[in-house]
């Protein structure tokens, strides 16, 4: 029973013209650099949290045109159990946000908050209102945007229930325990020991003191030597004091330092790498959290802080990078993460991914998971998402049915391109039978990726790529397939395109052979097979042909297949266009 | 701040009840608004929630929210003030659930009501035609009959659909509908409709109403006595029977607002009926002290009850020599008080706030006022409340021109503007046109005035300043009244803004209009009051001037007797209860006459035979 930021619209901010973002419990943002999504977080912030940063290079330009405000609105919403939508909010938000603050249609609550960031020119400083929408309208209606909709009534939003967080890239915990208003700074000022425990403590500390100044002729002769600033200023009191250790306990977040050890030898934080040190920064904040979050049960208040995290993964070890998404999503509240590791993106839900990219203006792709059935969802899951993060940050996909395919095109790619796919971010993706296109192109039209098909182009298999083709709603039918020839597959095709020697020399390369007498026997054997025995072996045999025969065509003297050449057209085509 | 107000052990019985519904029948003078204000505050330190506490004047909720001014964080844990501001809070939210773009200008004033009625009028051939046969009396009264009409109907909280199912009359059905039209014409409602349109959101948005059902943890309901049907209802669907932690506080002897459909019939048998309250009678007076009432008997006989008074008071009288005497006298003796700061009879420290001078007509005052100015002693003239009405033509010409900018819909405000402006009627006509069309350079300069404030108001205060350093009216009396009105608004505005975070000239003007912000609810220094304004205000210590006869009763009551002269009796009894705890009564020997000379003066005839302390003059007690 608890609230969810349901979605935020932002208008003026920075790269932000008009966006709308639909956020879930957690939400991870991807993208390449440069597409909005810190400023995204940045604009929650000033919607929820400190508006301090707000600078003029903060208002959105077009051309010689500055936006004169920025506008955010967030609509929050009660949530169940399983964070599902219900109708009202439970007694405790309802109290805090009060009637001033919940619409509610007759059937749903909901607060629609607006921020309006502006230049008081009298003040000479940027201002920020706050208010409550009448309703939360569609984002486009009748051709009135959503910003220029009634700002309804004004009032203030600011809740400590509702803390909104921020965790910058930059983050290290060797800083943090330095600064006062860091996380780890604010809760090492709410220490509190019982008076009781502060003498205990401050005793056994003054007697480690004594301890540690008498046993050390040094110590003991600086202390005697200097009793003689008594006799220099005609004092007689104990005015000497030397405390190798804090004396009193209230100065304890002064000189705190963290260590940690790796079984054998424990390192102070200083020693350690950015890695843990950055690490370390978002454990303490969750520290803090999950702090405030126990004092909000005591005092039986709600509570719901909002945490935007950027590039969690800074600095850590792929292992590392793999749990930040679980430690994270276990923190209480609600967390926006921005990220370019293909673990975190692995890691998360499906839903929860928001893919930012660039065309006219800033835009935000997320996968409609209402549309896949749970059987698509899984082969997606199984077949991309587990075992290759990096397709979240794919800059074309090439889908196909099969396992040669998977196993020939990058060998194909980087002798067509003298680049591998790595570099230029190109991905070859088999979804395992032609009638499994659809969920993968939704995959890649949510998210933005542009994507191509290779397809074998027996009759039924043609029917079926194209009718995917037309459900996935996807306009430019033909220019995203290269089909092979009629009624081939791509093994047929390799034969049809007269590549027999290389794929016969494909075969003998991958033979194990007892001697050279048997290499010889199984090579002659080898060239006199005929084209329906080459077909039968290296389909038999899949993953074990397709990167030798790539290997083989590329070797030879021939050119590429031409169809694959076709493909690799397209690929360079889409790739100039985006840029690259 | 708390421990400092005195509690009678039976008003502590109520402050601390337990939850539930509390009918509180208290007669006059018994503490309710104190009361019910310590249960508010009680009940804040029982829940988290808000306590809705409603009241029938603007005057009665600031006293309250004033009281509990030092409970932490008020304003937000509560909803103080009248039934008609919490509908408008309400409709301001929600009001597009009921289709509205946005919140409607609410015409308060009775003349723009009539005029709308009699365009309604006009409209229905039927009515047309017997309508204009009337004489301007007959017409005034037709229009006031088919006005109440329509606000008889809004109480019954009867839908414009329903209308029909009510009356048989199809013609009035017609004229309420028009009438309804009109105003929607002009994006606006009157002040009914604020009830019946918060009403409305309840009855088709159950989970609205619902809403604010939980936001409340009680409901406190002051001179409960004055509901009417419409506000029974509203609070009865508010509750829903799930809501019980109702108190109502009110005097079932004491209902005034009887035109307005209010009895105390809603307090005293339904409410009963519907929540079966534990009923609690609140007898004690402390309302006045024991020297006032008696003194108020011995005028009219009878009429007080002096069982059950706490305080002793006191009661004197003082005749001067001539009015210097008499003002220098008052003016001392006000001093005095402030010296004293305090005294067991007067709960906190007496200040100027606390004491008013009463006369009979506001030319008694001349001479207290020549010697208040002189001493730098605060004081203030008390005024009608309601909605600031301005004197001056220019004024006029500004407040018609601000409503005309603040709803371009408000076609009835547009011509009245028109016709003050002596410009031929046109229907789509803006500021920045009129202001082309304007000869008379003093008009124009107003227009191009309203027609530069901001929506926000955040340049009201300086163009109305400016405004008023260089006023063009050659003419003394009409730029002396346009000087006061000009600092009559910027009073207002100054209250507003001090109140108000979120500042709108739309929302100044409704503020204005519900008369939130006069001045008057929050005075300062002594108060100076003529005995009719007075009505209904009491202070702690009061003296009555000028009590010689022919002055009070006026000569010309004297003169006609009979019913003017038991009046004239009335009046001075009212100006006697106005005191809660000390009452100066006095009167000057001579007057001196505009045109020279001296009058001798005996004392009032009401007040022949009244044996109270009399104050020797040289005594100067």
């Amino acid at each position: 029973m608890s609230i969810l930021i349901k979605s935020i619209r932002i208008a003026g901010f920075r790269g932000l013209e008009n966006i709308e973002v639909e956020l879930e419990k957690t939400t991870v943002l991807t993208g390449m650099n440069n597409t909005g999504k810190t400023s995204f977080l940045k604009a929650i912030q000033l919607a929820l949290g400190s508006r301090q940063f707000i600078s003029q290079d903060d208002f959105f330009i077009r051309g010689n045109d500055t936006a004169s405000k920025i506008i955010i609105d967030v609509l929050i919403i009660p949530t169940g159990k399983d964070g599902e939508r219900v109708e009202a909010f439970t007694d405790g938000w309802e109290r805090l946000f009060t009637t001033n603050r919940i619409q509610d249609d007759g059937v749903n609550s909901f607060v629609p908050l607006r921020t309006i960031v502006s230049f008081d020119k009298i003040k000479n400083s940027y201002k920020a209102e706050q208010s409550i929408l009448k309703t939360w309208g569609d984002f486009l209606q009748n051709n009135k945007n959503w910003f220029d909709s009634d700002n309804g009534i004004k009032i203030a939003f600011n809740f400590d229930e509702l803390p909104f967080f921020y965790m910058d890239a930059q983050r290290d915990i060797l800083e943090d325990t330095k600064l006062r208003n860091s996380y780890l700074g604010k809760m090492l000022s709410k220490i509190e020991y019982s008076p009781k425990d502060i003498k205990e403590l401050e005793e056994q500390i003054s007697g480690l003191n004594e301890k540690a100044v008498s046993s050390s002729d040094i110590l003991t002769t600086i202390k005697s030597t200097l009793k003689g600033l008594d006799s220099a200023m005609g004092t007689s009191s104990d005015g000497i004091e030397i405390t190798p250790f804090t004396k009193k306990i209230r100065d304890l977040n002064k000189g705190l330092t963290i260590y940690y050890s790796d079984n054998q030898d424990s390192f102070s934080m200083e020693y350690h790498g950015m890695g843990t040190r950055s690490w370390s920064s978002l454990l303490t904040l969750k520290a803090f959290i999950s702090l405030l979050t126990t004092n909000a049960k005591k005092e039986n208040s709600v509570f719901y802080p909002i945490l935007a995290i950027e590039e969690p993964e800074a600095h850590l070890h792929p292992n590392a990078q793999k749990k930040l998404y679980g430690q994270i999503n276990s923190i209480a509240g609600q967390k926006i993460i921005s990220t370019h590791s293909p673990y975190i993106a692995a890691t998360a839900e499906l839903k929860q991914i928001r893919s930012f990219y660039k065309d006219t203006q800033v835009r935000c792709g997320k996968i409609d998971i209402e549309k896949l059935k749970s059987e698509e969802l899984r082969k997606i899951n199984r077949q991309v998402i587990n075992s290759r993060g990096e397709i979240f940050f794919s800059k074309l996909i090439v889908f196909f049915e099969g396992e040669t395919e998977e196993q020939a095109l990058p060998i194909f790619a980087e002798e067509y391109f003298a680049k591998t796919p790595v570099e230029m971010g190109l991905d070859f993706v088999g979804v395992g039978g032609y009638g499994n296109y659809l969920p993968f192109l939704r995959f890649a039209k949510s998210l933005n990726i542009p994507w191509l098909i290779l397809s074998d182009a027996e009759y039924d298999v043609v029917k079926s790529v194209n009718k995917q083709l037309n459900d996935s709603g996807a306009s430019n039918e033909g220019k995203s397939i290269v089909f092979l020839d009629n009624g081939n597959n791509f093994e047929k095709q390799l034969m049809a395109d007269g590549y027999s020697d290389e794929i016969k020399q494909a075969i003998i390369s991958s033979e194990n052979y007892r001697n050279d007498q048997h290499r010889q026997a199984k090579q002659d054997e080898i060239a006199g097979y005929d084209g329906a025995e080459l077909y039968k072996i290296i389909t038999e045999n899949k993953t074990q042909f397709g990167p030798a025969i790539a290997e083989q065509i590329t070797k030879s003297a021939q050119p590429l297949p031409l169809k694959i050449v076709a493909l690799f057209v397209k690929i360079k085509s889409i790739l100039e266009i985006s840029g690259d | 701040m708390s421990s400092a107000i005195e509690l009678s052990s039976k008003q502590k019985s109520i402050v601390d009840a337990d939850a539930g519904a509390i009918y509180v029948k208290a007669s006059a003078g018994s503490g309710k608004t104190r009361v019910l204000t310590e249960r508010v505050r009680y009940l804040l330190s029982q829940t988290d929630k808000k306590i809705l506490a409603l009241t029938f004047t603007n005057k009665a909720g600031e006293e309250i929210k004033e009281r509990l001014e030092d409970v932490e964080n008020i304003s937000a844990r509560t909803f103080i003030g009248t039934f008609h501001s919490f509908c408008q809070s309400i409709l301001e939210m929600r009001i597009h659930l009921l289709g509205y773009d946005e919140m409607p200008h609410i015409f308060e004033n009775e003349s723009d009501r009539l005029e709308l009625i009699e365009k309604s009028i006009h409209q229905i051939p039927s009515y047309s035609a017997t309508y204009n046969k009337k004489n301007t009396k007959e017409k005034r009264s037709f229009s006031y009959r088919a006005l109440n009409f329509i606000a008889g109907v809004k109480r019954q909280l009867i839908s414009e659909s329903d209308i029909e199912n009510h009356t048989e009359d199809k013609n009035i059905v017609l004229l309420y509908r028009t009438y309804q039209d009109t105003l929607r014409a002009q994006n606006a409602i009157d002040y009914d409709d604020l009830l019946l349109l918060a009403y409305n959101i309840f009855i088709e948005f159950p989970k609205v109403a619902a809403l604010y059902r939980r936001s409340f943890y009680a409901i406190c309901i002051d001179e409960a006595q004055d509901m009417n049907n419409a506000q029974y209802q509203f609070l009865k669907y508010l509750t829903n029977g799930e809501l019980t932690n109702v108190m109502m506080v009110g005097d079932p002897n004491q209902a005034i607002y009887h035109f307005n459909g209010s009895s105390s019939d809603y307090m005293n048998k339904e409410f009963v009926k519907d929540f079966s309250p534990k009923t609690i009678e609140l007898t004690e007076n402390f309302r006045s002290s024991r020297a006032v009432l008696q003194a108020a008997n011995k005028l009219i006989p009878e009429m007080e009850n002096i069982e059950g008074l706490v305080k002793e008071g006191v009661f004197k009288r003082y005749k001067a020599e001539n009015e210097e005497k008499e003002a220098e006298w008052v003016v001392s003796k006000i001093q005095k008080f402030i010296c004293l700061k305090n005294h067991s009879d007067i709960e906190g420290d007496i200040t100027l706030e606390k004491i008013a001078v009463l006369a009979r007509n506001k030319y008694l005052f001349k001479t207290i006022e020549k010697i208040l100015k002189q001493l730098n002693i605060p004081y203030c003239y008390k005024m009608t409340p309601g909605a600031l009405q301005f004197e001056s033509k220019i004024m006029q010409i500004f407040d018609l021109a601000l409503k005309v900018k603040l709803n371009q819909d408000d076609d009835l405000h547009l011509q009245r503007l028109l016709k003050l402006l002596s410009l031929s009627t046109d229907n789509k006509i803006d500021l920045p046109t009129i202001i082309e069309r304007l000869k008379n350079e003093s008009h124009k300069k107003i227009i191009v005035l309203v027609n530069s404030l901001n929506e926000s108001g955040d340049n009201f205060f300086k163009q109305m300043s400016d405004f008023k350093e260089q006023i063009m009216e050659t003419d003394d009396e009409e730029k002396r009244m346009l000087w006061a009105d000009i600092e009559e608004l910027l009073k207002h505005w100054q209250i507003y803004a001090k109140n108000t975070d979120n500042k709108s000239l739309h929302q100044f003007k409704n503020a204005m209009a519900l008369g939130k912000i006069h001045p008057l609810s929050e005075h300062n220094g002594l108060t100076l009051s003529t005995v009719h304004t007075m009505k209904g205000q009491e202070f702690e210590i009061v003296f009555i001037i000028g009590l010689d006869d022919e002055t009070f009763p006026d000569y010309r009551a004297v003169k006609s007797g009979g019913v003017d002269l038991i009046q004239e009796k009335n009046n001075l009894y009212v100006a006697f209860t106005r005191s809660k705890r000390w009452l100066y009564i006095s009167y000057p020997r001579e007057r001196t006459m505009p045109w020279g000379g001296t009058k001798t003066r005996e004392i009032s005839r009401f007040l022949t035979g009244f044996d109270c302390k009399i104050i020797k003059e040289n005594k100067g007690e």
